[in-house]
């Protein structure tokens, strides 16, 4: 069985993207994950994706960021980390 | 120490290169992913005995024929008197399972400059009902380190010839020790555990198995020599001392990998399914004297698990330790003939166990 990720930052994201699963009828081929035990957030999300990118089996991981407080916002990698600026 | 491995045809290994091992390293991986192999092939590379480091992982197995019958299988192998072995399945060691002059195993770390091939040679003949084993311990460097002379091992029908089997012998101080589910047999922790009496290595024992019975002060080998009887602990307000059998299977198995851990010296110690018998609670605890152990006396320690509980308690032991770099998890990943190592460091671990992402 193969590994599908779709990481977002909170709980309200995870509704929305369900949401738009269901309106486009999407199959339930991977799962929606609040990085961070509840709280969510970009900090844990990012720290993640070098630990998930090494998930055994995994197919795809995907991330949704919310650029709503910086419209040009980018996503760097330092090293194995990635960042916002 | 070992900072790398490759090996080759080894068993259910066709090729596997591990870039970065550390001191102490657990290994996590699907069932039938490699991970006892892996001890395995460690063990040969690193035992100065490759004869008798060989038939006992046969032995271990349960891959040998006794009284010519097939005894594969039955539930406790390591029970079996070893003088009832007439010959060894040698071919279960190669990839695929059989016996070619044109397939060797081959082991070796580029950081230490060792080898180890074992090959197949009829001499000029073309079929195998009577063939050697050869083993080449050699240098993967320039410079030629001194070799050790292992003579070849005999093969009859695909099945290595019994050999004695020099029991004692296994216990060197500083040799690479293997602590297996079903091993771990008297006479062998009686050697060790002599060689430590009086000396810190003592203290160190007691110590760790005051992580399971705190009331612990002394234990005592006796001259019993059945498999399961025979050693003594004396606990605290106590006037008889208890036998360590009755205090449950942890407390033998933290006897057996301590007196093991200590003995190796600056050498390995190889534990299969380490937390077996311990109750989840005291795995963080057994991390803990096993990482201070090795880290002290720069010793090498290659551990396997499945369990969540363990992995975890690894991560917690590794966090709060001032050695929390000499600490690593390698999951084998295998699909067909295809393996690969991934290797996680205690700041990947943390964030894996703090969001509860899979790393077995």
């Amino acid at each position: 069985m193969s590994v599908a990720q779709l990481l977002v930052e909170g709980k309200d994201d995870r509704h929305v993207v369900w949401a738009l699963c269901a309106k486009h009828q999407l199959p339930e081929r991977f799962s929606v994950e609040i990085p961070g035990q509840g709280e969510g957030g970009v900090d844990p999300l990012l720290d993640s994706i070098p630990v998930r990118l090494k998930i055994a089996r995994l197919h795809a991981l995907g991330i949704v960021l919310d650029a709503d407080t910086n419209l040009q916002c980018h996503l760097y990698k330092n090293g194995g980390q990635f960042t916002v600026r | 120490m070992l900072q790398d491995l490759q090996m080759r045809n080894y068993r259910v290994f066709k090729e596997l290169t591990i870039d970065r091992l550390s001191n102490v390293n657990l290994i996590v991986g699907a069932n039938n992913a490699g991970k006892t192999s892996l001890l395995e092939a460690i063990y040969l590379l690193t035992s100065h005995d490759k004869q008798l480091s060989l038939t006992s992982i046969l032995q271990e197995r349960g891959e040998f024929l006794t009284d010519q019958e097939l005894i594969r299988g039955r539930s406790n192998p390591a029970q079996i008197a070893p003088n009832r072995i007439d010959g060894y399945l040698v071919a279960q060691l190669f990839y695929g399972r059989k016996l070619s002059t044109d397939t060797s195993i081959k082991i070796q770390s580029l950081s230490t400059q060792n080898s180890l091939t074992i090959s197949i040679s009829n001499g000029n003949k073309s079929e195998m009902h009577h063939a050697k084993l050869v083993f080449q311990d050699g240098s993967t460097g320039t410079k030629e380190k001194p070799k050790k002379n292992t003579d070849p091992m005999a093969i009859e029908n695909e099945v290595l010839l019994s050999m004695p089997l020099r029991w004692k012998e296994l216990a060197q101080v500083g040799d690479t020790r293997f602590v297996s589910v079903n091993t771990t047999n008297y006479t062998e922790l009686a050697n060790s555990w002599d060689k430590l009496v009086l000396t810190p290595g003592e203290d160190k024992v007691i110590d760790a198995l005051r992580i399971i019975e705190p009331g612990v002060e002394r234990i005592s080998f006796t001259g019993g020599r059945t498999s399961h009887s025979g050693i003594l602990v004396r606990l605290k307000g106590e006037d008889t001392p208890v036998p360590l059998d009755s205090m449950g299977d942890g407390m033998r198995r933290i006897l057996a990998m301590i007196v093991g851990l200590v003995s190796v010296g600056q050498s390995a110690l190889l534990v299969d399914e380490i937390d077996t018998g311990l109750y989840y609670a005291v795995l963080k605890d057994m991390w803990k004297v096993v990482i201070e152990t090795a880290t002290k006396q720069n010793a090498q320690v290659f551990a396997t698990t499945h369990s969540w509980d363990c992995v975890k308690a690894f991560q917690q032991a590794l966090s709060q330790s001032p050695h929390r770099d000499d600490g690593l998890l390698i999951r084998i990943d295998r699909n067909q003939a295809q393996t690969q190592a991934t290797t996680y460091r205690v700041d990947e671990l943390d964030i894996a166990i703090a969001q509860g992402i899979e790393v077995r």
